[in-house]
């Protein structure tokens, strides 16, 4: 079985950069690059590439529209960030340098000479002003929410000011929030005018999107001539596209159809852990479940490495909402281990000795399968659960929006979303003053290290209160034909940056 | 003639006015609107509120009902209000595809249903015959996608048809285009042949035993020179019934076909914009279609009229 597993795939793309340094966190650090002229792989110029993926986005205005397909095809590709991150969150410059004060309350970014939008634009701090504006406004709105003014002292400088330290601030600039438009740009609906190695050519809508390559890049032009996102519905048809060698990789395939993939020399399946936590939600303002001992017994009652078989084995088991890749992980799984009888015994301290019923809504895009397998679980210990399947936008209305709900499930693919258990109002509802104040701590804290020790603490008692079942972590399962090479491997579901893709000539 | 299309034409406005109010309803009834697809799970109360007042959706239903209305009467059917492109050349950009599917798979099952039914009715109490009425019944009980595996499975490879997909570039690669339409017409004529041949089949029964057809034989025609000459013109009044109604439900029901096969059609969009509560381009676009079918619907009728005199006698 060839299944290369490559779960943090370096962010050090373009092999040029890598001067990086300067800690992820580190005040008063200098991000800079050093751009040296190693050449990219050499492959086939004139390739063009097929993609096939699962969630086509609805728009592409990336400032208004939420949702991870819009980044998958966006980020990195159409638009680039401010700063860049590696998966364990280190900062390293993007379309500018960015330097953080000592109190850090102001971030001053340097915008680099000689950048142009697709558009012939050349790209200036008051680009960058405006495009964070927009997002201040927009679906980046919480994650912005610190920041008190964004000004443009000259064309190359742009000074952020905090109200007060956010610790996340350098991440979040490195993904959506830190994309950054042409100054005035309409129809963002349609047309997408960013810096990025790729130019958007045609989109069919409900079927596929292609960016061709943009010779004019500012850094050394992508190898391959186009790459098409091309989006499947249905995963047999997928998994037969691939067989076909209409798509040339297809992510996050059907883990039920990956077999026919393993032995074939023809092609190479990678996986990883990605963010995506599989998160069985409790609406823990509910009065039975405000109980712990009963959120704790829906915990011990699921076999979470049953749920890893049926996925065939590709996903990851975890015992908090922390991916194994972030530097505050701990390995909490064993926490609260499966034991059916712990879960009977905690249900009848708890007083539901003769079972206990509770609703399961949830969106109708994950396996059935999984669903059913939390359903009999629960039934084993006498918790009798009617399972609702609902599409995703009758979701967010009932569940998100309403709260009307005992248990649902989810896959929460944002990265770093841990302060959502500090959020009280939360759809789950879970209010933990300890928790807010750890995790409220850890994002203001000066001292890095103990940024991630406080995140730490924070994940360990989220763990012990369970107000959530975090029932497996997704791996991004990509299966390629052989000769590809270069293509994302880490959270490729989150985001797919293309610029890297070879294929051999 | 005239009298019989004044009048079948008013039946055809008040169905659309129907139509359109039903649609505009149902979909009002739907849980979850576009403005929490546009915020998903970065969602605020304030947030919703100023995407719902951006988008127009805070109004009363009766006004954007009759906003949507005043479009339609002037030919305009709307347009997304996720992307802003038009029902119309959305439609069209779909129909592309889902249009010589749907006509395709019905020339073909006519093509086997016609010959093998009138075969099948001839021959009723033989062993051929009943065993064509029993497959008719099978290919009407299996699931539609299941044809669908099955035919891929024996013929993608053999015959080297795609399996799935659709040229980007349409029909402009029209080989391939051509041919990754055959297998989904297939699946769409097995079903739809299954229940004509049947119709076919029954009705072309009925006429055998119609005392015209006696007095015909007496005359000294065959029995097939009889159905040939008298019978089949008989036979085929409700078997056109049948095919129109079947044309209506093949567009609403081409989802499943187009899901398994990847094309990006008509039906494929609609599950789509359904889902991400895109109401304004469904309605519009369920309206045409809707257009559409009650055409169709008419045009079946004056064909029934101008094949059965009987008809054309009791509208004077």
């Amino acid at each position: 079985m060839r299944r290369n597993c490559t779960p943090h795939r370096s962010a050090a793309r373009r092999s040029l950069l890598v001067a990086t340094t300067a800690a992820f966190f580190g005040a008063g650090a200098l991000l800079t690059t050093t751009a040296s002229a190693t050449s990219v792989p050499a492959g086939d110029p004139d390739a063009e590439v097929v993609a096939g993926f699962v969630i086509e986005p609805t728009n592409l205005n990336i400032i208004t529209q939420a949702g991870a397909a819009l980044d998958q095809l966006l980020l990195g590709n159409i638009y680039e960030t401010l700063v860049k991150s590696t998966p364990d969150g280190e900062i390293s410059p993007g379309l500018a340098d960015l330097e953080i004060s000592e109190d850090r309350l102001t971030y001053t970014l340097t915008v680099h000479d000689g950048v142009t939008f697709h558009d012939g634009d050349p790209l200036t701090a008051s680009d960058v002003v405006w495009t964070l504006e927009q997002q201040r406004e927009g679906n980046e709105a919480a994650r912005l929410s610190r920041i008190e003014t964004v000004e443009a002292p000259d064309d190359a400088t742009v000074v952020i000011t905090l109200s007060e330290p956010d610790n996340d601030l350098a991440f979040h600039l490195s993904q959506r929030a830190g994309a950054v438009l042409n100054e005035g740009a309409t129809d963002l609906e349609n047309t997408a005018d960013g810096t990025g190695p790729f130019v958007l050519d045609e989109w069919n809508q409900g079927s596929s999107i292609t960016l061709v390559r943009n010779d004019d890049y500012w850094g050394e032009p992508a190898s391959i001539a186009a790459i098409t996102f091309q989006y499947f519905t249905d995963p047999n048809a997928a998994a037969n596209a691939l067989l076909d060698g209409d798509i040339d990789l297809h992510v996050r395939i059907d883990t039920d159809l990956v077999e026919q993939f393993e032995d074939n020399p023809d092609y190479v399946i990678t996986d990883g852990p990605t963010n995506g936590e599989f998160t069985l939600g409790m609406n823990n303002a509910d009065e039975v479940l405000s109980d712990q001992r009963v959120r704790q017994a829906i915990t011990q009652a699921i076999d979470k490495q049953g749920l890893i078989d049926l996925y065939r084995g590709y996903a990851t088991l975890i015992g908090a909402p922390v991916p194994p890749f972030e530097a505050w992980y701990e390995d909490l799984s064993e926490l609260y281990p499966f034991d059916p009888d712990a879960a009977r015994a905690l249900l009848e301290e708890a007083g539901y000795a003769d079972g206990l019923e509770l609703s399961f809504v949830a969106p109708n895009i994950y396996p059935t399968y999984a669903l059913d397998y939390v359903v009999s679980q629960l039934a084993d210990v006498g918790i009798t659960v009617s399972l609702e399947t609902v599409e995703f936008a009758t979701w967010i209305e009932q569940v998100y929006v309403n709260h009307d709900y005992d248990l649902t499930v989810v896959l929460h693919v944002e990265p770093r979303d841990i302060d959502n258990y500090a959020n009280p109002e939360y759809y789950w509802l879970y209010d933990s003053a300890e928790v807010q104040d750890l995790l409220g701590q850890a994002r203001t804290t000066q001292d890095p290290d103990e940024f991630v020790e406080l995140r730490r603490q924070a994940a360990a008692l989220i763990a012990e209160e369970a107000p959530a079942v975090w029932l497996l972590l997704y791996n991004d399962v990509t299966v390629a034909r052989a000769g590809l090479s270069g293509y994302p491997t880490f959270d490729a579901n989150a985001r797919f940056d293309a610029y890297d893709i070879t294929v051999e000539s | 003639m005239a009298w019989f299309l004044v009048r079948r034409l008013g039946l055809l406005v008040l169905a659309l006015f129907v139509a359109s109010v039903i649609v505009f309803a149902l979909l009002r009834l739907v849980p979850g609107d576009l403005a929490v697809v546009i915020a998903g799970t970065e969602v605020t109360p304030e947030r919703l509120a100023t995407i719902r007042a951006e988008l127009g959706l805070d109004r009363p239903l009766l006004a954007q009902y009759f906003d949507w209305m005043g479009g339609v009467l002037t030919g305009d059917f709307g347009r997304s209000a996720l992307t802003g492109s038009t029902v119309t050349s959305q439609l069209g950009e779909k129909l592309a595809v889902t249009a010589p599917l749907v006509i395709s798979s019905t020339i073909v099952a006519l093509a086997f249903a016609v010959p093998l039914g009138v075969y099948a009715a001839m021959r009723r109490n033989k062993a051929d015959g009943v065993g064509l009425s029993a497959i008719g019944q099978l290919g009407i009980a299996v699931p539609q996608f299941l044809v669908a595996m099955i035919l891929i499975a024996l013929l993608a490879g053999s015959w080297g048809l795609p399996s799935q997909g659709f040229p980007r570039q349409g029909w402009d690669e029209f080989g391939r285009a051509t041919r990754s339409l055959v297998l989904p017409t297939l699946t769409l004529a097995a079903a739809q042949g299954a229940i004509l041949l049947r119709f076919v089949r029954s009705s072309t029964l009925d006429v055998l035993n119609q005392d015209y057809m006696r007095t015909a034989r007496a005359k000294g025609l065959t029995r097939v020179e009889a159905l040939f000459a008298h019978g089949l013109r008989n036979a085929s009044i409700p078997v056109v019934s049948v095919v129109g109604v079947q044309l209506a439900s093949l567009f609403a029901g081409i989802v499943v076909i187009e899901s398994v096969f990847n094309l990006p059609g008509v039906g494929q969009m609609l599950l789509r914009d359904i889902g991400n509560r895109d109401f304004d381009k469904v309605q519009g676009t369920v309206l045409l279609i809707s257009v559409v079918v009650l055409v169709i619907g008419f045009l079946v009728d004056v064909a029934q009229f101008l094949i059965d005199p009987r008809l054309r006698d009791g509208a004077r």
